[in-house]
Order: structure tokens, then C-alpha cells, then sequence
């Protein structure tokens, strides 16, 4: 198996080098092993780490091949990101980052969630760790995770009405008068907004920067404008 | 005197009682919330008990208590200022955070770092493991008993803050590193100072070997405490010193290098039982391989710059901005309107209590588009739940002092 690219140091960066061509994947039996499950190898990033798209559906088979073929063995379920994509469908996107200890490799996986049905297969029986991960990407996000058998919010209050990490939702927040409960009980009422009257909502803001539209997965390009 | 023994009875011929063999103690659960405002909880961390008598039937960890949105913030903020957010994750090494942000930028960029201040990045690393690791050895030996403990670790980090104190200018949350090197060179009087402590550190911890590793006390308190296998803590992805302490010689300086750990020697210390005995074992051990390490890069410190002159995308020194032209302007264009190239990194670096990772998405703006914070702490205490249950109750102070969170990065 080929390393990991891992020297931030050495590795220089193929976006700035030449932008129209990122470098190719080395031959590589995890790309044909992944591919003939079903995933899609997409373009290098400037990490370096192969990158596959699975459809949502083929991602509970890609992911049980993924921890039990001993072809590919990746023990670790390292991170599990949920991002938010406006103006894209699906809307929004699960990360996942895996780990093989066997290997030393490290691959990223996404799997695509449409916005009318935010649903995707837990991994928690094939990854214990999975447990919080995608209780913290049901709660920052809003993606729910099918199979997880006890999904609730994680660092938000259990009655927090809101997915904070959604690009609709205000980074000042939205109506900070309502008494927050926690674990069971009401730990805090916060009246901290007195210009606004308690209940209001503040009228969401599109404040998703570099127009996510334009986010083309990672395709290391320069950007038009921006450098002097 | 004779009539009291006049009358034998034997005790398993005595009707059942309450909290006695054969009484129904087993069959009363208790519900205990401990924390969020219990000292032992190293912050705001609330455990929700079931104990049946001492013993612990089951446990929930309930976390969030410290979340300050710091993911959402960063989608609000240059890359340049998130440093500041990053400090507040662990803030026992505020600047191995800030190492493991700017790394992960700097790979997103293209960003080239001279090697000195590659070198001055790794020596900081180091001292911040240390940093955290002695606060964990005062403080988990405050929890285990061993109050004295506390008095001498505490002497080697103020110590040790001195040190960051001459170098940064702050003492702690130190804001010192910049995107293409640091903000500040290594004086030559600082070298010497820092080789001073580095050299007095093995000697020290050695000091803390006599006070706690054969004290039957100490020993008692934690060997066979919280105990997990090697799979388990994989399965529930634990990194860092637990992991190792179950006899995984995992770490990132070897697994994924980064800086200069490649060209650097020392140690992996691994453990055999996994359990909080174990636990402190490896990070005790680690302290002395932080020392070596620092030695090597103390006694040869590469010479050069201590930032990229790349002034297209690395903020100028201040003392160049306030006295050339070209500078300041270069200043304003990077702070006003710098942005990385579109792209995705993920770039991980081996914190103090294990993986500290940065998933970083770019849409080329002078903001993130998502950043994704990989945080140890949250991630190892999920393992607190198996560690515990089947435990007894006073056991899971000890556990929670072997595991070492921090709630600030826990929460994020």
C-alpha cells in the first residue's frame, strides 16, 4: 500500500502549481476494490487523501466492505462532519473520515442527504464511535441517522428548536429569550436580547459565504478575484 | 460473661435484612447527577449515575454545557483570526491548537514554512504536551488523593508559562502563531533558559514517580480502574495516551509525521492493561520523551527565517508594517482581502489527549465554508461509559482524572 501523504512540510500544493490539472490517483487496489461497490472516486484535494462519493443508498454495503473486507480494514471512524449546501441537491452532505491502522490510510466519503428526506444508515454497529459523531451532526445539522438508537441533540439543549451549523441560521442566533433544558431539566433562562420582544424570531440570513453554488468539490482552482 | 456466649446463632440461620446478605439493597437504584459544577468533572461535564449501593449500573455523560459555537464562528471569521477561537479549544496548549490550525491552512494555501519556524512550532508543540501533562499529573493526583502532587507540577508549568510568557508576550491563550510561521523569533537568552528547564524536567518527573507511581495509595486507586481492551478503545476511536495504554503504538508524530517529527528521535511508550494505572504510566513516560525531543531541537535550532516572506498570502511582521511602504500595504491586502484557493483539507496533529483534527472546507472566500473541529477530548470521553459501568462510584473520579479532558475542547 502506498503511504499516506503526510508531510505538510514536503508536499507542496498542486493547486497553486498547476490548477487545471490536479495530480492523478496513484494505481491503487482501495480505488478498484471501492469503485466496484459503487463509489465514485472524485479529485484529488490539496490533502491528498482519496476522496469518494457514495450514493446514500449503497452506503450501508460500502461501509460494512470499509470496516470488515480485510482487503481495506479501516478500524477508525476518525470524524463524521454534516455540511450544508443551500443552493445544491442534495442539500446537504455527511463526511465521513476513516482511518485503516492496518495501512496507515486515511479516506474521506460523502454521502450526499436530500433535504426532503435528511436520512442516512447509522454506522454505529460497524463503528462504536459513530454514537456521538452522528449525534453531534443530527444536532449542529439536522441529517438523521437511521439506526441510531438513541439519536438526540448532544451539544444543544434537548429543546433547542434549531440546527445551528445550517447556513440559514444566523450566527448571532435566533430568539435568545427561551428557557433551555438540558439532560432533563431547566438549567438556564437567558433574557439577553432586551431590544427584541421574547418569541420573535429574527428573519434568517443568507450569509453563506463564497456562494456555495460555486463549490465544486474541491476541484483545487485559484480563485477569479480575491489576490492582489 | 458467660451468659453471652451462652447463645450462638449462626448468621446465615438470621431472617433477610435490609442492606445485609440476602436483603434487597440490590434491588434499590439510586440516580445521581454528578456535575456539571462538581470539581472532580475538570470543567462542566455532567454524569448521570444509576448506582446500586457503590456500584455504577449505568452512566450517560452529558456534554455541551461549554459549547461556544466555535465551528459556526469560523464560517464568520478570516483565517487569521480563528487563532484566537483556537486557543480556547484545549486550553491547557493553546498553541499545539493554533499549530494544528495553521498547519491545516497552510496546506489548503500552498503556504511553504521555513524550517525554523517549523523547529520553533515543534519545540512549542512539546512544551505545550508538557504543559497539559503536567496539569494533569497536579490534577489528577489532587483527585486520586495525592494533594502534594499538585504543588510540585504546578511549579514546573508556571514555570513553563514563563517561559511561553518571554516568548509569546502572554502567559497563557497566547495567540503566537501566524499562517506561514510564528510571531516571533526564539532569542538565543530564551534558548538557554528553555534548555535550563528542559535539562531540570527528567529530574522532576522522576519526582513525581517517587511521590505517586509505588505509593500503595495511588497504586490501589488506580491499577485495574477503568479498564478497556485495545479493540474497544479502536471501536470507540479512542486516540492519544488511552489508546497507548492499552498497547496500541499508535501516534500521529509517527503514524501521519508532521513538522519535524520525522527527523526527530524519541519513544512511543505504550501500555499492556489499559487501565488508569496505565494511563498514567504512558503520559509520565511521554513527559520524559517531550524533554528529549526538546533537547534535540534546543541544541539545533535550524537558522533562517521565522516566517514565510511569501507577503501575498503571510501577514508581514509589525515592526516591517509600521516602517515600509510595501509592507503595510501588503498587511492590508492580506488582512482585508485574503483568500485560499477552493479546496478541502483534513490535517490532524497529535494533540495531548490524542487526534486533534481541522477539516477545513474552502469556497475560496476570506472565510471557511465549514470547519469541521476533530476534537480528542469529546471523542475519548465517550470510552467513559465503559470504563465505568461495573465500577465502583469512587472509581470514577480516578477514571475521569486518567482520561484527561478538557471540556473547552470537548464542547468546542
Amino acid at each position: 500500500m502506498a503511504d499516506v501523504p503526510a508531510n505538510p512540510s514536503s508536499s507542496s500544493n498542486p493547486a497553486a502549481a498547476a490548477p487545471a490539472a490536479p495530480v492523478a490517483p496513484p494505481p491503487d487496489p482501495l480505488i478498484a476494490a471501492l469503485t466496484a461497490l459503487g463509489a465514485e472516486a472524485l479529485p484529488l484535494t490539496q490533502d491528498l487523501l482519496p476522496v469518494f462519493r457514495v450514493e446514500r443508498d449503497a452506503w450501508p454495503s460500502v461501509a460494512r466492505a470499509l470496516r470488515r473486507d480485510p482487503q481495506l480494514s479501516f478500524e477508525m471512524l476518525i470524524d463524521v462532519a454534516g455540511v450544508d449546501f443551500p443552493k445544491r441537491r442534495p442539500r446537504f452532505e455527511v463526511v465521513y473520515h476513516l482511518w485503516s491502522l492496518t495501512w496507515n490510510k486515511v479516506i474521506r466519503v460523502k454521502v450526499g442527504v436530500p433535504e426532503e428526506d435528511p436520512q442516512v444508515a447509522s454506522v454505529i454497529d460497524l463503528w462504536p464511535t459513530a454514537d456521538w459523531h452522528e449525534r453531534e451532526a443530527f444536532d449542529m445539522v439536522g441529517v438523521k441517522f437511521a439506526g441510531h438508537p438513541d439519536l438526540r441533540r448532544i451539544l444543544m439543549p434537548d429543546d433547542y428548536p434549531w440546527h445551528p451549523l445550517r447556513k440559514d441560521f444566523p450566527v448571532e442566533g435566533i430568539d435568545n429569550s427561551i428557557s433551555y433544558v438540558k439532560a432533563g431539566g431547566v438549567l438556564m433562562t437567558r433574557e439577553l436580547d432586551v431590544d427584541r420582544p421574547a418569541g420573535q424570531d429574527r428573519t434568517p440570513v443568507d450569509r453563506s459565504h463564497g456562494d456555495p453554488a460555486g463549490y465544486s468539490d474541491g476541484t483545487p482552482t485559484l480563485p477569479e478575484e480575491g489576490r492582489s | 460473661m458467660s451468659t453471652l456466649t451462652e447463645k450462638i446463632v449462626t448468621v446465615s440461620d438470621l431472617p433477610p435484612r435490609p442492606g445485609g446478605e440476602g436483603g434487597n439493597l440490590h434491588e434499590e437504584r439510586m440516580e445521581l447527577s454528578m456535575g456539571p459544577q462538581h470539581p472532580a468533572t475538570h470543567g462542566v461535564l455532567q454524569c448521570k449515575l444509576i448506582l446500586d449501593g457503590e456500584k455504577v449500573v449505568a452512566m450517560d455523560p452529558v456534554v455541551g454545557y461549554l459549547h461556544r459555537g466555535k465551528e459556526k464562528h469560523a464560517e464568520h471569521m478570516t483565517y487569521q483570526q480563528f487563532f484566537t477561537l483556537t486557543d480556547r479549544l484545549d486550553y491547557l496548549q493553546p498553541l499545539a491548537n493554533e499549530v494544528g490550525w495553521a498547519l491545516t491552512v497552510e496546506k489548503l494555501a500552498g503556504i511553504e514554512v521555513p524550517a525554523r519556524a517549523q523547529a520553533i512550532r515543534t519545540i512549542i508543540c512539546e512544551f505545550m504536551r508538557l504543559s497539559a501533562h503536567l496539569v494533569w499529573a497536579g490534577i489528577g493526583g489532587v483527585d486520586t488523593g495525592a494533594v502534594s502532587m499538585f504543588m510540585y507540577a504546578f511549579r514546573d508549568r508556571e514555570e513553563l508559562f514563563d517561559l511561553m510568557d518571554e516568548l509569546t508576550g502572554l502567559r497563557t491563550n497566547q495567540e503566537y502563531l501566524r499562517i506561514g510561521g510564528v510571531g516571533a523569533d526564539l532569542s538565543p537568552e530564551l534558548i538557554e533558559k528553555m534548555k535550563k528547564w528542559v535539562a531540570a524536567l527528567p529530574g522532576h518527573v522522576d519526582e513525581f514517580e517517587l511521590l505517586l507511581t509505588g505509593n500503595k495509595i495511588f497504586h490501589d486507586r488506580m491499577r485495574g480502574v477503568g479498564q478497556i481492551t485495545a479493540q474497544q478503545a479502536i471501536e470507540l476511536g479512542v486516540t492519544g495516551p488511552c489508546l497507548r495504554a492499552t498497547g496500541v503504538g499508535v501516534d500521529l508524530r509517527r503514524a501521519r509525521p508532521y513538522l519535524l517529527y520525522p527527523q526527530l528521535e524519541f519513544d512511543v511508550p505504550v501500555g499492556t492493561r489499559g487501565d488508569a494505572y496505565d494511563r498514567y504510566l504512558v503520559r509520565i513516560e511521554e513527559m520524559r520523551q517531550s524533554a528529549r525531543i526538546l533537547k534535540q531541537l534546543l541544541d539545533h535550532l535550524p537558522a533562517g527565517e521565522w516566517i514565510a516572506k511569501d507577503w501575498k498570502n503571510v501577514l508581514p511582521p509589525k515592526g516591517r508594517v509600521y516602517t515600509s511602504m510595501e509592507e503595510m500595504i501588503h498587511q492590508f491586502k492580506t488582512v482585508t482581502e485574503w483568500c485560499p484557493p477552493k479546496g478541502e483539507v483534513y490535517q490532524a496533529t497529535e494533540a495531548a489527549n490524542g487526534e486533534l483534527g481541522f477539516y477545513l472546507m474552502s469556497a475560496g472566500a476570506s472565510h471557511p465554508y465549514r470547519v469541521k473541529i476533530r476534537s480528542p477530548s469529546f471523542i475519548n470521553l465517550q470510552a467513559l461509559k465503559p470504563m465505568s459501568v461495573g465500577s465502583y462510584f469512587s472509581d470514577i473520579v480516578a477514571i475521569i482524572a486518567s482520561l484527561h479532558f478538557i471540556m473547552g475542547e470537548c464542547d468546542r
